[in-house]
């Protein structure tokens, strides 16, 4: 009994120590009223919006997104030119010091192909990477609309 | 990035459409006093056509006979415009319903008729409100009655997914009770300004 409960100990100081590195590194990232939209039923793409900030002295850009809830998350952008709405591909978020990104309905956003559970979670983690292969992690909730 | 011929169908609309509504209110004495809303005077008969509700019934005229007609052009497999705005709408419809208008509809217009069939609009409209209605049909009805109101849309290539994007006209149009068209919202709009000004047309 008490050897499982010191096993029982370890994975959890284990787990903790790697929560502590996690956090660590989050720490150059903030995101906040990060939100996922709930989909219409039968819908299998949507939309991730929050505010970036980057807490650091020196320029972060975001490369690469990916969740282990999603099958994919990209970034995206959504426009009106000349009075036609059309969304296209971003290769990467610029996030300078002190100059908060904002994803926001109508302009850029997270593009996220299809939850990989059937019930919907409250909420996810989405894990950037920045071009030096540093990974930022950050839990988005799902929301039907902005939150207020 | 953007094809080339959405251009061209862009500037030939914008010359055919949004020329005329200018004509028509500069013809006018005076124009009603609105927040965002372009008001048509006089208002402009909408085409028929052959195009289909997602409960299978016809959509014609008669759909928007004794209704005051919200209608928005877009696809289900959107993301993040069409939400939006069905989001958007949903709000305008309450806020107008709270002013005593009680005979407002929202009618959605696939550009996307292969994976929007009537069934799929009926789901995702169902997530906004029970009430609003999906219009879909063969591409080339569609493609004919958005032309007849100087609404363009374009398919984009599918992504290595299979995945592709539809850009379509960012305008919201007002029909009246007679089944014309009164006004129209462009983008950007909010919902609390396209209701006022709902509203206010509505009279
Ligand atoms: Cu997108």
């Amino acid at each position: 009994m008490s050897k499982t409960n010191s096993k029982q100990q370890l994975t959890s100081l284990l787990f903790s120590l790697l929560f502590a590195c996690t956090s660590y590194a989050q720490q150059s990232i903030n995101v906040s009223e990060a939100w996922v939209r709930i989909p219409p039923p039968g819908m299998q793409m949507m939309a991730g919006y929050g505010t970036f900030t980057n807490l650091t002295g020196n320029t972060i850009e975001l490369v690469d997104a990916q969740s282990v809830s999603f099958e994919s998350v990209g970034f995206h952008i959504s426009e009106v030119v000349d009075g036609i709405s059309s969304m296209r591909k971003l290769d990467s978020i610029i996030l300078q010091p002190d100059e908060p990104a904002v994803f926001e309905p109508g302009s850029r956003h997270l593009m996220i192909y299809t939850l990989k559970y059937d019930t919907q979670p409250e909420g996810v983690q989405i894990d950037f990477i920045d071009k030096l292969g540093a990974t930022h992690s950050v839990e988005f909730r799902f929301l039907k609309s902005a939150p207020e | 990035m953007k094809p080339p011929y959405l251009i061209g169908i862009a500037i030939v609309s914008a010359a055919i459409g949004v020329t005329s509504y200018q004509l028509g209110i500069q013809n006018q004495p005076k124009p009603l006093a609105t927040k965002i809303a372009t008001v048509l005077n006089p208002p402009r008969l909408m085409a028929e056509s052959l195009l289909v509700q997602h409960d299978g019934t016809p959509f014609s005229n008669a759909t928007m006979r004794d209704k005051w007609t919200l209608m928005f052009f877009g696809f289900t497999y959107c993301p993040d415009i069409c939400p939006t705005t069905m989001q958007s709408l949903m709000n305008s419809v309450s806020k107008v319903e709270q002013a005593g208008i009680e005979n407002v509809q929202v009618v959605f217009v696939s550009v996307d008729p292969e994976r929007d069939t009537p069934e799929r609009l009926r789901e995702y409209l169902s997530h906004f409100n029970e009430d609003f209605i999906g219009v879909t049909g063969h591409l080339a009805d569609i493609e004919e009655f958005t032309r007849s109101i100087g609404v363009v849309f374009a398919h984009h290539s599918p992504d290595e997914t299979g995945y592709y994007a539809v850009d379509h006209s960012a305008v919201i149009l007002v029909i009246n009770e007679k089944g014309e068209m009164r006004g129209l919202f462009s983008a950007p709009y909010n919902w609390e300004d396209i209701a006022d000004d709902l509203i206010n047309i509505h009279g």
